[in-house]
């Protein structure tokens, strides 16, 4: 096991940000935790990197407790903070290398880790740049570039994409499931939900420190009830036939607004097909049709009663 | 571990352009300022004696006492203009010199001593405080000599006019006195305790909750204190340098004196150095998170601690040690420019001495109480890296 919580509590005055949370991150793994802003994602970080006092709970990494001065621990870690963390003064290698020095004593060797570092994150051709000729993306890129570079077996990542353009994005996701695959084991919050389904094996949902469910993203899907949401495009429905939809098997929720259709099912078989046949008995034409299998987004619906970027 | 965070430090701090700027190049445009100020200040106070025509007639050529008066009065000493410049001319001649503007004024015995002036100024009231104290003296003997006093009744000895007996500046020490000095040595005195931006800007750079750099150094396996001595460090050396630039464009361009004791001024701008430093990491560790509110103080304190120590009139720093003498004791700013005057007026170092090692003392507990504001491990919060979480 890499991390393990347990019953950790952290309260600033009255609020509780992280209420008697445990979790546990297995090696090997890259773990989500997903959460609206504000869902205490951050705060169980800085407790678990012993940056936060907390009022309760055990914190523990690589097997021993996470303590301010167990540099043993740090020295395997790897943080991307949400926030970028270089220094302007610094040329892009100068950053890496500064920060990598901090835990790699021997020259030769940092030299090497750093180039490696660079070639990474593909900042190759803006080695000499200082971070304010950077890019939004490139900045990113520099940032994880500096957190990266001694290799850690254990890489958290802090909303590492917050205003990271579409590109940029793929590019950063696509360096962490390549790390994951050099071994490193990966803690990764956002408040993304395509992100944290498309990269990690194990989600945990948090909300108000609280967790709301761990598993992986099937395994999460389904603790819900709902099979597939299948919409419909550019249809003329009168009442009647709305009735008759609503009357379908599993048919759980139907909206109707602006010509579009959106009929919530719960799971079962051949829901699209009986609704497709519906339509086609009722002579009724329609422009488009897709069904959408359940995402976490309505996991946290479901649990919380809110979307999750509420 | 400590030479390369060192060296990282000491390149960040170099290329801070906007501390730089504060603290070598505002001083030396400050220090350029008050050069031009002081010069024209000096040009414009500058004396020139008063020029008199002497009304060349009979009561002037048998009056000796105050031909021999006149003289003492209008010969050069010791490189100072004298008091009166004298053109001995008949009474017309004397009469158009006036009208010309050529003299101030007209002197005519006859047989009592007159002046005559076309307007008043302030060398036409030289000449007139000469002849009443020449009046006043020649009364003195007067009198003396009606009372039978043991005193030869001869003119002679008016001819001691006391132009010699006015009140003689003399040093203290071995140098001569320059009241501008005291500007310059408060001006040094504030670059030294900007020297307290570069403590900002080190204990920002290692407090988690200061700066997400703060947060990552924080996080990696190396002791918060190596870090933030390495930084101070780099800091220290930056500002000493910064200071001694200052020093040699003072003393090479401006001409400001200094003294000839280049060891123990370096060792003044040294010590500056470090309690303008330890104050910069003093207020930071104390004051949190707001930056604009760390600087305001900042240089609230170094304009205060300067302005007492004279930067701004430089009486006020006597008036300070003579009414408050506590406050000029526990003034760093004050101890800098104290320690420089005792060196350039004094011939002993006990005051140099007395003032360093308050400065050391100072600097040893803002050193101490910033490593007590700045020495935990775990944080309440830590909101340079969460905004939003």
């Amino acid at each position: 096991m890499v991390i393990k919580v347990e019953n950790l509590v952290k309260r600033y005055g009255d609020l509780i940000a992280v209420d008697h949370l445990s979790l546990e991150v297995q090696q090997g793994e890259i773990f989500g935790l997903l959460g609206p802003n504000g869902s205490g994602k951050t705060t169980l970080i800085n407790c678990i990197l012993a940056l936060l006092k907390y009022d309760k709970g055990n914190i523990s990494i690589f097997g021993k407790p996470m303590r301010p001065d167990a540099y043993d621990i740090k020295r395997d870690i790897g943080v991307i903070m949400q926030n970028v963390a270089v220094f302007n003064e610094l040329t892009v290698y100068e950053n890496i290398d500064y920060f990598c020095g901090l835990y790699v004593k021997d020259k030769a060797e940092r030299k090497r880790l750093v180039e490696e570092a660079i070639e990474f994150v593909g900042l190759n051709d803006f080695r000499s740049f200082y971070p304010k000729k950077l890019s939004g993306g490139l900045l990113r890129r520099l940032n994880i570039a500096c957190g990266i570079a001694h290799k850690p077996k254990l890489i958290i990542l802090d909303e590492p994409t917050v205003a990271v353009d579409p590109q940029s994005r793929n590019n950063i996701l696509e360096g962490i499931v390549r790390l994951n695959k050099q071994g490193a084991t990966i803690v990764y919050t956002s408040h993304y939900m395509e992100e944290v389904e498309q990269i990690c094996t194990r989600i945990m949902i948090i909300d108000k420190g609280r967790i709301i469910a761990t598993g992986t993203k099937e395994e999460l899907k389904s603790m819900i009830n709902i099979g597939e949401i299948v919409s419909v495009g550019s249809v003329e429905l009168n009442q009647t036939q709305l009735e008759t939809i609503r009357r379908l098997p599993n048919a759980s929720q139907v909206e109707y607004e602006n010509h579009n259709l959106t009929v919530t099912f719960a799971k079962g078989r051949s829901n699209l097909l009986n609704l497709m046949d519906l339509l086609r008995k009722e002579n009724v034409d329609y422009g488009s049709v897709y069904s959408q299998l359940p995402t976490l987004n309505d996991v946290f619906l479901e649990f919380t009663g809110k979307q999750l970027r509420d | 571990m400590f030479t390369h965070v060192f060296k990282y430090r000491l390149k960040c701090l170099l290329r801070d352009k906007v501390v730089l700027f504060w603290t070598i190049l505002f001083p030396i445009v400050l220090s350029t300022l008050f050069f031009t100020a002081f010069s024209n200040l000096n040009n414009a106070v500058s004396f020139t004696s008063a020029k008199v025509a002497v009304v060349d007639n009979e009561a002037y050529r048998n009056n000796k006492p105050f031909q021999e008066a006149l003289v003492s009065v209008s010969e050069k000493r010791d490189e100072q203009e004298p008091l009166l410049s004298v053109e001995l001319v008949s009474s017309d001649e004397a009469e158009t010199l006036l009208e010309q503007g050529k003299v101030h004024g007209i002197i005519l015995l006859d047989p009592d001593i007159k002046l005559v002036v076309k307007q008043s100024g302030m060398h036409q009231s030289i000449i007139k405080s000469f002849l009443d104290q020449y009046r006043q003296i020649s009364a003195s003997y007067g009198t003396v000599i009606l009372r039978n006093f043991d005193i030869p009744a001869n003119g002679d000895t008016l001819t001691r006019f006391p132009a010699d007996d006015y009140l003689t500046e003399l040093p203290l020490g071995k140098n001569k006195t320059d009241n501008t000095v005291t500007y310059y040595y408060a001006l040094l005195a504030m670059a030294s305790l900007y020297g307290a931006f570069w403590g900002l800007r080190v204990i920002g750079e290692v407090q988690a909750d200061q700066s997400a750099n703060g947060a990552r150094i924080n996080l990696a396996p190396v002791h918060k204190m190596k870090t933030l001595l390495a930084g101070i460090l780099a800091a220290w050396i930056i500002q000493f340098v910064e200071l001694s630039l200052l020093l040699l464009y003072m003393i090479l361009v401006l001409k400001v004196p200094f003294g000839n004791q280049a060891g123990y001024i370096l060792l003044t701008c040294l010590v500056g150095a470090l309690a303008g430093l330890t104050l910069g990491t003093l207020v930071s560790g104390l004051v949190k998170r707001n930056l604009g509110l760390k600087i305001g103080v900042l240089i609230g304190l170094s304009m205060l601690m300067s302005g007492l120590a004279g930067l701004y009139f430089a009486p006020f720093k006597y008036i300070v040690i003579k009414a408050v003498p506590m406050l000029a004791y526990i003034n760093p700013a004050n101890l800098i420019t104290d320690a420089l005057y005792a060196l350039y007026y004094y011939d002993t170092y006990h005051r140099f001495a007395l003032n360093i090692a308050l400065l050391l003392a100072f600097s040893a507990v803002f050193l101490l109480l910033t490593y007590l504001t700045v020495r935990r491990d775990r944080y309440a919060s830590i909101p340079s890296i969460q905004e939003d979480n």
